[in-house]
């Protein structure tokens, strides 16, 4: 274990070197927060109050509360692992004596606790107190720091997988593209869930891409939640979290055959 | 008649000077603390059509700047310097016609297309005729056999084959010199005698005048008649290269390593050594990394005398002889502050 | 020395023709980065369809107006994609010192850096972007006539060169810093922005969308003079200028940069 947060240790220090990164990324996050608020404003310009049960404040909330999520999620695991393919350099990641995907999982670990620190917290402290969102403070915090860890771990699988795909298809931006697309209009990022039609909905929240967003958010902002939602909401992301590890192990076993051959 | 005037040629780098960590960092946002790296500093130099000239010197003693502004990719801070009548900077494209250009390891070819069809395109870019074109590939051939290749994206070709192309292609349009920059960085023996023996040849059938750095000196000896030593940004030496030869050439190093490594050892060893040499004074002895250098003047005692000293005084687990590098030659001159 | 515009066009043309087919090569990464392409383009559609759902429109620009100026604002996004994409390895050949073998020819600097990356996968783009326009087009009734195909070509073209112009711009950033990839990524999502009307922001965001990071001009100014034909805008008529004015001093700056810029190492 101590080897393994080594490597998050490592990750985490190395991103102090991306300072210009980290800054651009939070600006850009800034004109995001700027744009979802005009446009949603506008959008709720000539209605009443609720738009499917959404008030502005909840939408805009929402969105951007996404947003923030979406970028500590940013930790190209999937683009590393391509990289390191096309270089020949994951060989020697194999060769270490280490589970792959352990490796992978904790370097990552440490991208995100990185964007944790530098980009979700500045971005969750403009919105909640710029914009005056009122988000409820108590025991769903602590509930909401599991749930994103979660959110994480499904994540990274989705990414991991993806990596594993580029092993054989020797390239990565169209893969990566579409896994991203997907998983932020499926989660909800880009249009809230309540906004989809009914049908797709429920189609949806039987899918693994809403917990990565809309179940920490729900978990965050909704107030009707009680202590049997949030265990069950936990649990679902427990059970995405577990099928999408235990399907990466196992296609990393069919991809090994792969690196060996073309690797190096 | 010159083709490259240079005169007091000056190249100056401002480059700021940064601080460590999160702080430095900002600190260096808005520092005004510059040092200045003089690359070059007041350089002559006259070179004749025709000529190849080998620019030698240690690592960053500017070689590459003084390259950089000649082929226009660099102003000079200050001084002069004219190629083909052309100032590089000034008329970099025109410069840049009659210039053909290798700089080590970075190729000039399109990464991913067959070398034939980076060299169509440039025949297109450098405008040239039907004929010469044709003339050029079939020189070419006769001299490296080299057309099996041509259909090879140059991004799977080994770095020899790659750094033979870039060669061929800087010479494709006929430019009246051309600027080699450690041609032969990383290559194998015989690689870089087939790019000797290139090189050479085109500069007697196309009278191409050849700039040329390297830091191994058998290309030097192989290619070059005149040599240019620069060290620090200021040229220390500037002459045939036959008199830099006569000077060195009865130079030998001899390596000896011992099976106690230990500082203590290597430094009496050292004295020892010293000491017996002491009167002709035709010996210099360092430790380099794992052996102990002994450079050799044969003009003041036989190498051999030397060799069976060693044998029967040291316990000596290894011995090597070798030529004196030209890094070795270049500290020589400047150690001993020849100018010429 | 005879340089040309037909002398440039020529090799370019070759370069083109070379990149392209040593790419058909790598079909399956072709068909994948056509598959994100499209990927991307089709959520752009679904969202604004969902959206169009729950309300009818967003300040006066109903549904088919909006994906008038989504379709517009993908084709003005395509020729950078297609024809610059190779100042995303800007960083990577500044930084390992690279970059100077592209001053080593008798050509404009700039355009033999771009002249060296065509990126296919910029087609699928172009290809959706133009049945989105002409599905929003028909479903609008707008007329077609030789003049509106001509003021659409000349828009399009204007709006191409501001995007160019932005992307440009922050390439020239890498002759500065160290971390122009980040800068190239912030401008680039600018991108998504311009499909929404300006006029959804206050003034001073609409004064930043204009005139600082001009994306006002990538798809709604010039959507104006088809949506909005009575009451167009000086902006909307003023687009194609903008955009080679934009142009212009994005290329001059990345010269100058290009220029300054003294290769490193070696
Ligand atoms: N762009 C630059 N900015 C700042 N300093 C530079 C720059 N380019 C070169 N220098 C410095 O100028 C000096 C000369 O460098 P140059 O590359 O000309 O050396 P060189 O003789 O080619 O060495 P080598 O044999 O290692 O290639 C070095 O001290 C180097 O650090
Ligand atoms: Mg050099």
């Amino acid at each position: 274990m101590k080897r393994y947060w080594g490597l998050s240790k490592g990750t985490i220090m190395e991103s102090a070197a991306y300072r210009g990164h980290y800054l651009f990324t939070f600006v850009g996050n800034v004109f995001y927060i700027i744009l979802v608020y005009f446009l949603w404003k506008s959008i709720y310009a000539n209605t009443t109050q609720q738009i499917n049960g959404m008030t502005f404040k909840e939408t805009f909330m929402y969105l951007t509360l996404a947003a923030s999520i979406y970028s500590l999620m940013q930790t190209w695991a999937d683009w590393d692992m391509s990289r390191s393919m096309l270089s020949g350099n994951v060989v020697l990641q194999f060769l270490k004596p280490t589970n792959y995907q352990a490796y992978k999982l904790f370097e990552n670990f440490g991208v995100m606790v990185s964007n944790f620190v530098v980009l979700f917290i500045p971005s969750f402290i403009l919105i909640v107190f710029v914009f005056n969102a009122n988000i409820n403070v108590g025991l769903n915090m602590a509930i909401f720091i599991i749930s994103i860890l979660l959110a994480y771990l499904i994540n990274f699988g989705f990414d991991f997988i993806v990596g594993l795909l580029s092993f054989y298809t020797e390239s990565i931006w169209g893969i990566s593209m579409t896994k991203e697309v997907i998983v932020l209009l499926f989660s909800g990022a880009v249009v809230p869930l309540p906004f989809f039609p009914e049908a797709m909905r429920k189609i949806l929240e039987l899918l693994p891409f809403q917990a990565i967003y809309n179940i920490p958010l729900q978990i965050l902002t909704n107030k009707s939640y009680t202590v049997v939602d949030f265990l069950t909401q936990i649990l679902i992301q427990l059970f995405w979290a577990a099928i999408l590890i235990i399907g990466g192990s196992l296609f990393l076993k069919k991809a090994s055959k792969i690196i060996t051959v073309n690797g190096g | 008649m010159s083709i490259i005037e240079i005169e007091n040629l000056e190249k100056t780098f401002k480059v700021l000077n940064r601080h460590e960590g999160l702080k430095g960092a900002v600190k260096d946002l808005f520092s005004h603390d510059y040092k200045y790296i003089k690359a070059v500093d007041k350089i002559s130099m006259k070179i004749n059509a025709g000529e190849i000239v080998g620019y030698l010197g240690p690592n960053g003693a500017g070689k590459s700047t003084t390259i950089k502004m000649m082929t226009g990719v660099l102003d000079p801070t200050s001084g002069h310097i004219k190629v083909n009548g052309n100032i590089p900077y000034k008329n970099r494209r025109i410069n840049a016609q009659n210039i053909g250009v290798v700089f080590g390891q970075r190729t000039q070819l399109w990464w991913s297309l067959p070398v034939i069809e980076s060299f169509k395109i440039l025949k297109m870019i450098y405008q040239i005729n039907d004929k010469t074109y044709k003339d050029n590939l079939e020189l070419f051939d006769s001299l490296v056999k080299v057309s099996s290749l041509y259909s090879k994206p140059v991004r799977q070709m080994s770095l020899g084959q790659r750094t033979l192309c870039d060669i061929l292609a800087a010479f494709l349009h006929d430019p009246k010199v051309i600027f080699l920059d450690e041609p032969t960085i990383g290559l194998d023996v015989s690689i870089k005698s087939k790019i000797r023996m290139l090189i050479k040849e085109l500069n007697a059938r196309k009278n191409t005048t050849v700039i040329l750095t390297t830091h191994d000196m058998g290309d030097v000896e192989a290619l070059c008649q005149r040599a240019v030593i620069i060290d620090k940004g200021k040229i220390i030496f500037d002459d045939q290269f036959e008199s830099l030869k006569s000077m060195f050439g009865s130079y030998r190093t001899l390596k000896v390593s011992v099976d106690d490594m230990s500082e203590k050892n290597i430094n009496d060893t050292i004295r020892i050594i010293e000491s017996a040499f002491n009167q002709t004074k035709a010996l210099t002895v360092n430790r380099s990394e794992d052996w102990i250098e002994i450079i050799v003047d044969q003009d003041k005692t036989a190498l051999t005398d030397v060799l069976s000293f060693v044998i029967n005084n040291i316990h000596v687990s290894d011995v090597k002889i070798e030529e004196v590098e030209a890094e070795s030659i270049i500290r020589k001159i400047y150690e001993g502050g020849r100018t010429v | 020395m005879n340089q040309g515009f037909k002398y440039y066009l020529k090799i370019y043309l070759a370069i083109i023709t070379q990149d392209i087919k040593s790419k058909m090569q790598y079909r399956m990464d072709f068909f994948i980065s056509t598959l994100g392409m499209i990927a991307t383009n089709l959520s752009g559609l679904i969202s604004f369809w969902i959206l169009f759902r729950s309300i009818p429109n967003i300040q006066g620009w109903d549904y088919h107006e909006m994906i008038f100026i989504y379709a517009f604002s993908l084709l003005a996004v395509t020729p950078v994609q297609l024809f610059f994409d190779n100042l995303w390895n800007i960083n990577d050949k500044v930084l390992r010192g690279d970059f100077i073998v592209y001053c080593f020819r008798p050509l404009n600097i700039f355009f033999y850096y771009m002249s060296e990356v065509f990126d296919v996968k910029g087609l699928s783009q172009l290809i959706f972007g133009c049945l989105l326009l002409i599905y929003s087009w028909a479903s609008l009734h707008i007329q077609i006539t030789v003049v509106s195909i001509l003021f659409l070509f000349v828009t399009l073209l204007g709006a191409s060169l501001v995007m160019i112009g932005i992307m440009v711009l922050a390439c020239s950033s890498a002759f500065w810093i160290t971390n122009s990839t980040s800068v190239l990524v912030f401008m680039f999502k600018f991108k998504d922005y311009s499909k929404y009307p300006i006029t959804i922001f206050n003034t001073v965001f609409r004064f930043i969308f204009s005139f600082l990071i001009p994306i006002g001009f990538i798809a709604f100014y010039p959507s104006e003079i088809f949506l909005r034909p009575k009451s167009t805008t000086i902006l909307a008529l003023a687009s194609p200028v903008i955009g080679i004015a934009f142009f212009i001093l994005a290329y001059f700056v990345w010269m100058y940069g290009a220029r300054k810029y003294s290769g490193t190492g070696s």
